[in-house]
């Protein structure tokens, strides 16, 4: 197998970065990225892109921390490059308020983050209706601009993209050696995982360009992330809604939510509406699969499950998913090479 | 009574608005008058970045530092209130980076979430190996002042574009008080050797990704002569040049390239950033601010002045202060002229 052809099916950010480490990882394959969407189209693009991890109840917290460092040191070594504005990645600061002290004060993310402490009485002052409140910088990756910087990093490898529906996996078992499922909210059809469900996001994004600094209630319904260009105010999490379209009474409590957070948002102009649908599950499926049909096998490697949490735990995942493409090339070659003899 | 200030920068608006809101009511005769040869946005505050910070030092001049808490103070009271937009005020928080370990600043309990950077923090800016994280507040004098124009305006204040030559030529024209913000040009009134330009020099570019103010200081060559990059609500501010004694408003290549250079290499993300403006001018700098009365007698005629100037890099971070300071001694002037209409005996 002197060339393995790999398929990675979806061009979110889950797709898009899978395809990019597979081609640092086995530079061996060639990669065709194929999706029915593309930025801006797809669920990333309407995600606001912060690293602040989502907690997946059953996958491991040291896993799950491993890709959030992991996620983390790419993203940060990006931002603080002349390449930082064109992949649209930039430092943030903030506060996570709540109205009633945590449970857990210390997330298992926050010596990854930068500066995390709690707030102190005198910032809790700008939050009335907060009684406890952390600290932090993160990092946030502006969609478009990141996809595209994706994309473009991927042809200069001389990775194909392609806008294809694809229908079931199968069907690209003749054209590819191997696959690789990066398809989202997408893998409830094409792979028939009833584990996988769809958790609402409506959005605002507005213009103004003097909130400097995210803030996030710790109930994780209302949040301000400012962008390169507009700021994100969320948002909704309706579980098992696959609506996509926009509410215009859910559009005015995004707005009042936010505004009692952030006065001076009643400022805000150029609001936009928009939403996704969290490709949500108890842990993220990275994993590998052989299909097999009449004596032939597809070697499958899955990456979908993010939910909330995409962006926080991407280059992780893709990292270890590229990984098992590699097991699954290495797998193929000896079975190719056993069949040599 | 008639009272006239000379200078419509930050110091000359907002102790003009300071002392209508205080005294309107209590002297029903009162007449405002505001005179300037420049006015917003030609100003040395609209140059400003905008950005509440003192020095790092107060000099042991705990006024000063009593001054510009009572700005934030004023400020972080106004954030939520409608007009905050308007008056271009919003948090903004950052990095004041040195080479070396340095003394907590004066101000590190007026400012919001004051702490020491943590190593991996410092791994964002080589070259530096110690500094301070904290929340401030910005505030636009390209906002700012228009919104204290207006305000004066609505409250019935005249304004005069015009050069004021001496004291003098107001008290002649019947003015009482004189309200002396002339920053810079204060020498041209009364000679002052302590006033002396600390000349700075400014590139805006776009830049929205920046969020954070980043300060860098060098201990050995003075208050920022080193770079700086503070982001505006559309432009990003790049500096880092203080020249004490250059009387120079004109943009210099050199200094450009310091500015460029050295920005870019402190936040590399800069090299994408476009130019849009470049801006020199004058801070008026001065051992302290001058922040005094001074009767004048020439012949005849005779006058109160309130000088107020001197504010050196941090005139909108202590402006509020300075102004409530005016206002008390106006309210003196005011004091001693009503125990002079009524004498002791006359009243019987």
């Amino acid at each position: 197998m002197a060339s393995p052809k790999a398929a990675v099916v979806g061009a979110g950010v889950i797709g898009l970065s899978t395809a990019l480490c597979i081609t640092e990882t086995c530079p061996s394959c060639s990669v065709t990225v194929l999706s029915d969407q593309f930025s801006p189209n797809t669920t990333s693009d309407v995600a606001a892109g912060m690293l602040i991890p989502h907690t997946y109840p059953d996958t491991p917290i040291h896993r799950q921390k491993q890709w959030f460092k992991e996620t983390f040191t790419y993203l940060f070594a990006i931002s603080n490059s002349a390449e930082a504005s064109e992949a649209g990645i930039h430092l943030v600061s903030g506060w996570q308020v709540f109205k009633s002290t945590p449970k857990e004060e210390l997330p298992f993310w926050s010596d990854i983050v930068l500066g995390f402490r709690p707030m102190s009485e005198a910032e809790l002052q700008k939050f009335p209706q907060h009684r406890f409140g952390q600290a932090f910088t993160t990092l946030k990756c502006d969609c478009p601009p990141y996809l595209l910087w994706l994309e473009k990093k991927l042809k200069a490898t001389g990775t194909q993209m392609y806008t294809r529906k694809v229908s079931e996996l199968w069907e690209l078992h003749s054209e590819y050696d191997i696959v690789v499922n990066c398809t989202g909210m997408g893998a409830h059809q094409l792979v028939g995982d009833k584990q996988l469900s769809p958790v609402r996001g409506q959005v605002l994004k507005v213009h103004a360009p003097w909130v400097k600094q995210f803030i996030r209630d710790g109930d994780g319904l209302t949040y301000i992330y400012p962008g390169i260009h507009k700021v994100t105010l969320g948002g909704t999490r309706e579980k098992g809604s696959w609506s996509l379209s926009p509410d215009a009474g859910t559009t005015r409590d995004i707005f009042d939510r936010c505004c009692s957070l952030e006065p001076s948002l009643q400022g805000a102009q150029d609001i936009e509406v928009k939403v996704g649908l969290r490709p949500s599950r108890q842990c993220v499926r990275v994993q590998r699969e052989v299909l097999s049909q009449g004596g032939i096998k597809l070697p499958v490697v899955h990456n979908y499950g993010h939910g909330a949490g995409g962006f926080s735990v991407h280059r992780g995942t893709a990292n270890e998913a590229a990984h098992m493409v590699g097991e699954c090339i290495s797998a193929l070659q000896g079975s190719s090479s056993r069949a040599k003899l | 009574m008639r009272v006239a200030i000379i200078g419509a920068g930050v110091i000359g608006l907002s102790s003009a608005l300071c002392i209508h809101e205080q005294f309107h009511s209590l002297v029903p005769s009162l007449e405002l008058e505001v005179y300037a040869d420049r006015f917003t946005p030609h100003t040395t505050s609209d140059g400003a970045a905008g950005l509440w910070q003192p020095y790092l030092s107060d000099h042991g001049n705990l006024q000063e530092t009593l001054w510009n808490k009572e700005t934030f103070d004023y400020l972080l009271g106004h954030l939520h209130s409608a007009a905050a937009k308007e008056m271009g005020l919003y948090l903004i928080s950052g990095y004041n980076l040195f080479t070396e370990q340095a003394p907590d600043p004066s101000w590190k309990n007026i400012v919001l979430g004051f702490r020491h950077l943590t190593p991996k923090e410092l791994e964002l800016f080589p070259g530096y190996s110690y500094g301070w994280f904290n929340t401030a507040l910005m505030l636009e004098c390209r906002s700012y002042l228009p919104w204290l124009t207006n305000r004066l305006t609505q409250r019935g204040v005249k304004f005069f574009h015009k050069k004021v030559e001496s004291f003098q030529e107001l008290f002649s024209q019947g003015v009482d008080v004189v309200l002396n913000c002339s920053g810079m040009r204060a020498g041209d009134l009364q000679p002052d050797p302590e006033l002396q330009p600390g000349r700075g020099q400014i590139i805006k570019v776009l830049a929205p990704w920046v969020k954070h103010f980043i300060i860098t200081h060098n201990l050995k060559s003075g208050i920022y002569n080193s770079p700086y990059v503070i982001p505006g609500r559309e432009f990003t501010v790049l500096g880092g040049i203080y020249q004490h004694g250059n009387w120079s408003e004109e943009n210099s290549a050199k200094d450009h390239k310091t500015i460029w250079d050295s920005c870019c290499q402190l936040l590399p993300s800069l090299q994408k950033a476009k130019i849009v403006q470049e801006w020199s001018g004058l801070r008026p700098a001065r051992p302290s601010v001058r922040l005094e009365r001074e009767s004048i007698r020439l012949g005849n005629l005779q006058g109160e002045v309130i000088h107020n100037y001197g504010h050196g890099g941090f005139g909108i971070t202590i402006h509020w202060g300075c102004a409530l300071a005016a206002a008390r001694l106006f309210g003196n002037i005011l004091q001693e002229k009503k125990q002079q209409a009524t004498p002791p005996g006359s009243r019987l």
